[in-house]
């Protein structure tokens, strides 16, 4: 979607602000090709200055350029945070430099998550994060802003909620294409309304619609849409 | 008004549902601002005589008749669906004929499938098919259900020139065998981009081919609706995914 479709977006569904990235999904995450993805992103925030917040993708196998990207994106540009997505778990020690440059920054880290049930999708995306790979490296990084992805991006939702359980200091954004009823109870009831982060991932209808349905109170809302995101906001340190 | 084409009470076993009952749906109907709904039984998806299931939706649905229309599921390679099948149109006027072979076991293309098709429009009964009930990528290991195999519908739809049907939980249209009005998608998967795709797919295959559906209570049910919302269409067709469609090819729901 262009940047301009995006607001057009934000505008029908009433969302003032949001984080975008672009990853590289499929091709082999190589440093020119990161920077091209990364340039869209900064060229959105131009055109969108009050609208569009970038989140820097980055490939952490490629340690200095990673580096270099993060220094380009968020230190000089303004990007809110990183995006990592599935080239490597979120606990392998290949992203360990890029979790405590963002330590450092005091920037969140977006990372693309989920726990397919069937084994031949998990055999699609082998190093996929789970709750388990979170809680794991938030023990290691326990001050580290950590955000799990979209927990309705397909897969065994539930099975995320009880990993991400045992990491009290991960965020879980909301988003994804699986409204499944109930999700969004089970996740202020498994992890608490105030590691929650509303999230549309592509699809405001779903994202909002969730949120809608939900059984929520008012002060929960408020925290879920933005309360909870500024206060990550808050915490950066450049 | 609005009719929500696609429904489901009653119990799925590899989830809890935080909502099952006639009274839980006609809830959310509420909230939403839908009026009316085609109701069925996700208990009837793995029950070995699915047709227990369509008796305890008649029973569930009795005193909520001017809001829930019933909608039966009968498996063709089980002995007595005729029988059952008659039973649920003249004594539970239950209008339409839901399809879902993955539960059941046997293929769109085989001849008990046609047959039973056959027999539905026989008496009046309009088949529903369904592209997939749940999302597969959460799929529990012992649910059976995936997409459809869509050449096995179009197959099983073109051997039926004559009919109409009731396409549910599709996320796209199909271009075969037949015009476009003589396929009802309801809108659930017709969602995505961002909130756009649905004004695009309306604008491609025109409101006549679409009408609104939640899935609930499987699924939250808003997000279709806010879509739909969202495409500030006129009136009229505004009016024809929201209800004049489902009751053109449902007249029962009037």
């Amino acid at each position: 979607m262009s940047a301009d479709d995006t607001v057009r977006s934000m505008d029908l569904y009433g969302v003032d602000r949001i984080c975008c990235s672009a990853p590289i999904t499929e091709d082999e995450a190589v440093p020119g090709l990161v920077r091209k993805h990364n340039d869209l992103i900064l060229g959105s925030m131009r055109k969108h200055p009050t609208r569009i917040l970038g989140m820097c993708f980055v490939n952490p196998g490629y340690f200095r350029e990673a580096q270099d990207e993060i220094t380009r994106c968020v230190v000089d540009n303004g990007m809110t945070g990183v995006k990592l997505y599935h080239q490597y778990c979120i606990n392998e020690p290949v992203q360990f430099p890029v979790i405590e440059r963002c330590i450092e920054l005091g920037v969140p880290i977006l990372m693309h998550a989920g726990y397919p049930a069937a084994p031949e999708l998990r055999q699609q995306q082998p190093r996929l994060s789970t709750g388990a790979h979170f809680a794991d490296v938030a023990k290691r990084y326990p001050e580290a802003m950590l955000i799990c992805g979209h927990i309705g991006g397909g897969g065994d939702w539930e099975r995320q909620l009880k990993g991400l359980r045992e990491a009290p200091s991960v965020f879980l954004d909301t988003s994804g294409s699986v409204i499944d009823a109930g999700m969004i109870e089970r996740c202020v009831r498994e992890l608490g309304i105030d590691r929650l982060l509303f999230a549309c991932d592509g699809s405001m209808e779903r994202g909002l619609g969730k949120i809608v349905d939900a059984t929520l109170t008012k002060s929960q809302r408020t925290k879920l849409y933005s309360a909870n995101f500024l206060r990550i906001l808050a915490r950066r340190a450049i | 008004m609005i009719i929500d084409a696609n429904t489901w009470i009653g119990h799925w076993p590899f989830r809890a549902l935080p909502q099952r009952t006639a009274k839980d749906l006609l809830k959310q109907m509420d909230r939403l601002g839908i009026g009316k709904a085609l109701t069925g039984n996700l208990n009837g998806l793995l029950y070995k005589d699915v047709h227990e299931s369509n008796h305890e939706l008649a029973r569930e649905l009795r005193r909520h008749g001017d809001r829930l229309v019933p909608c039966a599921l009968l498996n063709p390679l089980y002995d007595g669906w005729r029988d059952d099948l008659r039973q649920c149109r003249e004594q539970f006027g239950m209008p339409v004929l839901r399809l879902t072979p993955d539960y059941h076991g046997y293929a769109l293309t085989e001849p008990c499938a046609l047959e039973l098709i056959a027999a539905a429009h026989e008496i009046g009964m309009r088949v529903a098919f369904y592209w997939r009930v749940v999302d597969p990528r959460g799929r529990h290991r012992l649910d059976p259900g995936r997409e459809a195999d869509e050449t096995a519908v179009r197959y099983a739809a073109g051997q039926f020139p004559n009919a109409q049907f009731l396409m549910l939980n599709f996320r796209r249209v199909l271009d075969k065998p037949r015009p476009k009005p003589a396929c009802l998608y309801d809108i659930t998967l017709f969602v995505g981009r961002n909130g756009l795709r649905l004004t695009d797919e309306i604008a491609e295959h025109g409101a006549a081919t679409f009408a609104v559906g939640t899935t609930m209570l499987l699924r939250y049910g808003s997000a279709p609706l806010l879509a739909l919302e969202k495409c500030g269409l006129a009136k009229r067709d505004r009016e024809a995914i929201e209800w004049r469609n489902i009751i053109k090819l449902i007249p029962a729901l009037k």
